[in-house]
């Protein structure tokens, strides 16, 4: 080639000559040149070849799926990294049954069945499902299975996960109390607390909230949760379906899922699924059958029993902590929201009031030792009857009663009789007046008695029959000086360990007296005449009752207590 | 049927229980029961000609033994504030709460802020300019569980705003 660039004519010129003599085949090398100098492949091209590409590679040999796997690998993490949500919802309606098939194979029931057989297999009934067991070619754990499940469930709720809010709901029981919306919230916030409390074991959420007899049966999903009430035991397949019908939910729906705002219309269409959801199973009525116990003979019998006793061995462990779940769920004052095996041993936890028994110490009492319980708990007030009667006694400082205290419960109602010393029954009566008593019911104290306002009263009595007289201007033996009722206060006095004082004094309005001496005199035979009956008692002082310092005189008791 | 979750945040004893009670009951007592965790209250109102359920989640006031947890917070549709005008140091709590709102639970709500116990204003202690200072573009509003005033006003106001929200 020249070096000298041709002219714009030139080069038009030359082109066109180009064209004439070569034409077709020019067009042809350029396309060739292109392609062996890997030029201008436009990304059509390749999209339009790629597909057939990987497909003929793929069907010889192994080396594209090894090139291409670690740039997929960590395309993944990026976008796990980046928002693992989106491929969480991506995968989930994938992942669920491959994980619960998986579940399923190796734990195939075993409890339930386990429970049951244990629990049949001594009584007549267990003998003849032995028989149809042996009779029909079923497992045995099938026809217990059949014969002894009892559940109803009742209720079922489709609630959007991270707003607790009612998506949709069905009811086999249309009047049950309970109000569809606030079950979500809480148990949504019952979620919450959980994942709170206990990061990293249980991101999977609550699997089940027993309510008493009932249970709330819970599947999760990453954008819906699917709960049902439940009555009975519930067998493992419909747990199985709880998640398929939540699967599908979330297939159909993962886009409203994703985007709700709170317009539940787009939902009411999932209300069929859930009605099919709340099915009922009773056990069968038994036909009758003579002859099956007799005909399966000693040697069946013996059989099973080495069977049972095999079985016993390793099933006592699971008892005994299925045994302390069921106690954890009936104590007062605790809330378990969780309680499962661990790894190394077992994790509780829930809320749990200051006054509920220590659920270590329970657990203890069904043989599972302290050092394998983790226990979560988080503090509330319970309102059960029972620690509302303890937290009373407590805050009333009456944990064990007092001598001649009464305690008497009627349900959330509270009456005190008998006597109780001063500071107590004052305590009480302010408590009861600033209402610190949460959760009790009505405080009859109308029984109670103080103690020592009692005494104080009745030595008041006393006091009040102890009137000395003396004569005009005499300072010896008043007439009247009520020696037995001095003996007798002296007496009590000494009884209740209260010391013994008197006091003499001017009824109001009266003058110290004009004769002194004569005061004087008066207060020395007192003092000679109380020394006499009732040692060890002071006089304290001594006021005439009249101006004139000449009748009356009265007598004051100090009750001075020893004791508190 | 539309259905919000609307979440009361405020310092302890600021009033959320109340003002949810007055709004749902109607009703109001002077025995302050604090709140433990979080209790859930339903109200039905209509908007326009739309049923609407609110879910009103009173959470446990924000205090030295109980820090809110913004997991309660997630999907909620609408925030209320609350504090207490009679202690001024209750503005800056709500401020805190709504901070973890937004950073922690990332949430992008409407909300408005309520200043109660308006019935003891003579004891308030602060004033309206103060608060619109420290709160440029915040939506405030005086309100009284005690009395009742100003209560089904915020309400409706934070439904109207959730509302607006949807419609964008
Ligand atoms: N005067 C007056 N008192 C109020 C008002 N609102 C609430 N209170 C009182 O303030 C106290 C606390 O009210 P709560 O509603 O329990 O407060 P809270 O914010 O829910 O408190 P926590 O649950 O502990 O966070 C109670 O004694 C109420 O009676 C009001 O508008 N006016
Ligand atoms: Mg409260």
């Amino acid at each position: 080639m020249p070096d000298r660039k041709p002219t714009t004519a030139e080069e038009a010129t030359l082109e066109e000559l180009r064209n004439l003599l070569l034409g077709q085949e020019r067009a042809e090398l350029k396309e060739l040149r292109d392609v062996v100098n890997g030029a201008r492949l436009a990304p059509e091209d390749i999209g339009r070849i790629l597909p057939a590409a990987v497909r003929s590679r793929a069907e010889g040999d192994q080396e594209l799926t090894a090139a291409l796997t670690p740039a997929i690998e960590s395309a993944i993490e990026v976008s796990v990294k980046r928002n693992p949500a989106v491929l969480v919802d991506a995968i989930f309606p994938v992942i669920g049954p491959a994980i619960r098939k998986s579940i399923r194979e190796a734990l195939a029931g075993l409890t339930e069945t386990i429970n049951t057989s244990i629990e049949h297999s001594f009584s007549p009934k267990g003998l003849r499902w032995r028989f149809d067991a042996w009779r029909t070619g079923v497992p045995f754990s099938e026809v217990v299975l059949k014969n002894s499940i009892v559940y109803r469930v009742e209720q079922a709720f489709l609630i959007h996960r991270s707003t607790g809010l009612l998506l949709a709901h069905a009811t086999s029981t249309p009047a049950t109390g309970s109000d569809p919306d606030m079950v979500s919230a809480m148990l949504s916030a019952i979620e919450s607390f959980v994942s709170d409390s206990f990061e990293g074991h249980e991101s999977e959420g609550i699997g089940q909230v027993e309510f008493g007899a009932q249970l709330l049966e819970v599947a999760h999903g990453p954008t819906a949760i699917l709960a049902c009430v439940v009555r009975g035991s519930l067998p493992a397949s419909f747990r199985t379906r709880l998640r398929e019908t939540l699967e599908d939910i979330h297939s159909a729906k993962s886009d409203l899922l994703r985007d709700f705002d709170g317009d539940t219309r787009s939902f009411e269409d999932t209300q069929l699924k859930l009605e099919q959801l709340l099915v009922e199973e009773r056990p069968k009525q038994a036909r009758r059958s003579l002859a099956v116990p007799i005909v399966l003979g000693l040697g069946f019998s013996l059989v099973l029993v080495l069977v049972v006793v095999l079985a016993l061995r390793s099933y006592d462990e699971s008892q005994r902590w299925q045994d302390a779940r069921e106690a954890l769920a009936q104590e007062p004052g605790l809330i378990t929201l969780v309680e499962q095996r661990t790894e190394d041993g077992y994790l509780v936890g829930g809320l749990r009031d200051p006054h509920a028994r220590d659920p270590l110490d329970l657990l203890d009492d069904f043989g599972i030792a302290r050092d394998l319980v983790e226990g979560r708990w988080a503090e509330h007030r319970s309102d059960d009857v029972e620690i509302v009667r303890r937290r009373t006694l407590d805050t009333l400082a009456l944990q064990h009663g007092g001598a001649d205290l009464h305690v008497s419960w009627d349900g959330l109602d509270l009456a005190l009789s008998g006597r109780a010393p001063h500071a107590l029954a004052s305590r009480i009566r302010d408590l009861q007046a600033s209402g610190a008593l949460v959760g009790l019911g009505a405080l009859d104290l109308t029984d109670l008695r103080d103690h020592e306002l009692d005494t104080a009263r009745a030595k008041a009595e006393l006091v009040r029959g102890l009137q000395l007289s003396f004569a005009a201007g005499s300072s010896t033996a008043p007439s009247g000086l009520d020696e037995a009722a001095i003996e007798d206060l002296a007496a009590y006095c000494a009884a209740q360990g209260i010391d013994l004082a008197f006091g003499l004094r001017f009824e109001p309005g009266s003058e110290p007296g004009a004769d002194l001496l004569l005061q004087l005199q008066r207060r020395e035979h007192l003092e000679a005449r109380l020394a006499e009956l009732a040692p060890g008692a002071t006089l304290l002082g001594h006021r005439a009752l009249d101006p004139a310092g000449s009748s009356s005189v009265r007598l004051l008791v100090a009750l001075d207590s020893k004791q508190p | 049927m539309i259905r919000k979750k609307i979440c009361m945040l405020g310092a302890f004893a600021v009033g959320k229980t109340s003002l949810v009670r007055r709004f749902v009951e109607d009703s109001f007592s002077d025995r302050y029961v604090t709140t433990i965790g979080v209790k859930v209250m339903k109200k039905q109102l209509t908007h326009r000609g739309r049923d609407v359920t609110l879910m009103l989640w009173d959470l446990h006031g924000d205090d030295a033994f109980q820090t809110v947890q913004s997991s309660y917070l997630r999907g909620s549709s609408g925030l209320l504030l609350v504090a207490d005008g009679t202690r001024a140091e209750t503005v800056t709590v709500a401020r805190r709460l709504l901070a973890l709102a937004t950073d922690q639970a990332e949430l992008d709500v409407p909300f408005l802020l309520l200043i109660n116990k308006a019935d003891l204003k003579a004891d308030w202690d602060l004033e309206a300019a103060d608060i619109d200072e420290q709160l440029a573009g915040w939506t405030v509003l005086e309100t009284s569980a005690r009395s009742g005033d100003g209560v089904e006003q915020a309400f409706e106001l934070l439904t109207a705003r959730m509302m607006e929200r949807d419609a964008d």
